[in-house]
């Protein structure tokens, strides 16, 4: 029971990296392309 | 729309129709209906989760918004995956734990059952007009667009959608919903590389998104505080989150999503995967506008993008100062195309960019000006028409009726759920708990049946009378508002403040609704002002207030018993 929700710590630790992630990418897109 | 659009459309949404209904009319169960045989996989409740929330509005509008405003609506849902990581901490436990087929049933199992009533009665309220505007938006926009009849485009929709619903239930729903997803994604992907490949030589996606950036509209993250700016990182995590934690944790269209999951895990690995994919679909929906922007680079766009705007003027007395007006967009088109073209050799900020961008924008409110000359009536906003006057302009035939079936799938993909859900509660928490017990399981079948019959004719008895009523959408919205902050309160005090009781949250909770109704009505009367979707929060937090003090009273009035 406690390995699993050390599992799902783990998985929400992932989302939440993904999250940042996604974030950090569309500030380089914009860094690169956003002009105006 | 040509021959082969019909067939394409036609047999698309017959196809998706029938196979729901013929898959699904065996071995039911009153609980099948409501929560499939609680054996849905994380992926398919996945996708379920994400077309219920993505309706036509998200078709329609989305890429109409990216084409005036950019990518920064992408923003609005940075909040969604923190929601998706407390709902699958705390709420979803807390469901399967009691086994519920609502939100709400576990509502009496926190506190009581005047509570679970309450909250149940407030949320048909609000979904049931919700549901009407579902197949309202996209008719209203397909029949002034392609002159179709707005009453029968809304009776055609509502019709197929009341018969997969109601023969097949839960699981219909949830079928259908996948194969409406793969014309929804076929139709997305392949307008995508349609658009790229009608570009001029030389202009892929990176030039594509270079020339958009010149004009602001790669504008992903702004980190500059502004609370009366919609559209920044904070408003996007931080309102984002409470929003969607109030939709996807106590509106029973979402929550009967994941409580048909396999297990826990089923559930709340398609919640998290709605958290991670979700980024990344409007991210992809909101680049279609943008594409469509710089292909109106090359393409001469219509000054005015909904059609019956423009007939009206172009019919009136201002005809010759309409003509005029399209003779200097003709000459302006032009010079903004050639600075553009500059700007991209460059690989700079152009200034005369930014001059010819600020000359549109002039010519366009100008447009608006003659519209509202001709018609003061008529609404001037024609964001909503962009993206359908691309598709049936400039797609080929055949993709014509795919995109008009993405558009009508996603739309009876919505309904669909809405439906599912209202006369899930209608029977689950009032029916079954409070006016006919004991009955046989064939006995709640039938009545939850009949319940999605009835509540699917009044949601398009709804939309075909919204018209009739000016501002009858927003009007929605606002009542959606002043309900919704009650509920999401009551749900908060139920999983966050275990020592408030029943009877502490639900006089709390008419306390609460009590206030924000009378600040409406303070608002209507100009004695006070706050912008609508301020209710949410307000009602939230009084419930919590109130059912502390409330509790608090109780305490001290049992110890002075004692």
């Amino acid at each position: 029971m406690e390995g699993e929700q050390t599992n799902w710590n783990k998985a929400y630790k992932w989302v939440f990296g993904v999250m940042v992630l996604t974030i950090f990418v569309f500030w380089l897109i914009q860094l690169k392309y956003n002009h105006g | 729309m040509r021959e082969l659009d019909w067939v394409v459309l036609v047999a698309t949404l017959l196809f998706i129709t029938f196979y729901g209904i013929a898959k699904n009319l065996r071995n039911q169960t009153a609980e099948s209906y409501i929560v499939g045989n609680r054996d849905m996989k994380w992926w398919a409740i996945c996708i379920s989760i994400m077309t219920t929330q993505a309706s036509a509005v998200t078709f329609i509008s989305t890429p109409g918004q990216g084409f005036v405003d950019g990518m920064r609506f992408v923003q609005f849902y940075f909040g969604l995956p923190l929601a998706m990581i407390v709902l699958s901490a705390v709420f979803v436990p807390l469901y399967y734990k009691m086994r519920v087929q609502t939100a709400y049933e576990y509502l009496e199992h926190r506190f009581d059952l005047k509570t679970r009533s309450l909250t149940s009665v407030l949320f048909l309220i609000q979904r049931a007009m919700g549901a009407g505007l579902t197949i309202y938006a996209p008719a209203i926009v397909l029949s002034v667009v392609l002159g179709w009849n707005l009453k029968l485009t809304i009776v055609a929709l509502s019709i197929l959608t009341i018969a997969y619903t109601t023969l097949g239930g839960y699981k219909a729903v949830a079928q259908t919903q996948q194969y409406q997803m793969v014309v929804i994604f076929l139709g997305l992907f392949l307008t995508f590389f349609i658009l790229l490949f009608s570009l001029p030589k030389g202009i892929g996606l990176s030039e594509s998104l270079a020339l958009a950036g010149q004009s602001n509209k790669m504008q992903l993250v702004d980190f500059k505080f502004d609370p009366e700016d919609r559209y920044n990182i904070w408003s996007g995590i931080f309102g984002g989150f409470f929003l969607f934690m109030s939709y996807f944790g106590t509106d029973q269209s979402q929550v009967g999503r994941y409580l048909s999951g396999a297990s826990i895990r089923e559930s709340r690995l398609g919640l998290l995967f709605n958290g991670l994919l979700k980024i990344p679909m409007q991210f992809f929906i909101l680049l279609l506008g943008v594409l469509v922007f710089v292909f109106f680079i090359f393409n001469k766009a219509p000054l005015h993008f909904n059609p019956v705007n423009t007939q009206t003027v172009e019919t009136g007395q201002y005809k010759g100062q309409w003509d005029d007006l399209n003779h200097r967009y003709d000459e302006l088109f032009h010079l903004r195309q050639s600075a553009y073209k500059q700007s991209l050799e460059s690989n700079d900020k152009s200034a005369s960019v930014e001059r010819y961008e600020d000359q549109l924008k002039g010519l366009r409110a100008e447009a608006d000006s003659l519209i509202l000359l001709s018609n003061p009536k008529l609404d001037v906003n024609d964001k909503d028409y962009v993206f359908i006057s691309y598709v049936l302009k400039y797609l080929p035939a055949g993709m014509v009726g795919l995109l008009i079936a993405v558009i009508f799938s996603s739309s009876m993909s919505s309904k669909a759920s809405e439906l599912n859900a209202l006369a899930s509660t209608t029977i689950v928490d009032l029916y079954r708990r409070s006016i006919r017990k004991g009955r046989s399981d064939k006995h709640y079948l039938l009545a939850t049946k009949w319940s999605t019959v009835i509540w699917g004719i009044l949601a398009m008895l709804f939309a075909m009378f919204t018209s009739l009523f000016e501002n009858l959408i927003q009007a929605v919205n606002i009542v959606g508002s002043l309900f919704y902050g009650a509920v999401l309160g009551v749900f908060a005090v139920a999983f966050f403040f275990k020592k408030i009781g029943g009877n502490a949250v639900f006089w709390a909770a008419i306390a609460a609704e009590g206030i924000i109704l009378s600040l409406y009505v303070l608002g209507e009367m100009k004695i006070v002002s706050i912008g609508y979707l301020w209710y949410n929060l307000i009602g939230c937090v009084l419930v919590i207030a109130f059912g502390m003090i409330f509790q608090a009273v109780n305490d001290s009035k049992k110890i002075e018993k004692v």
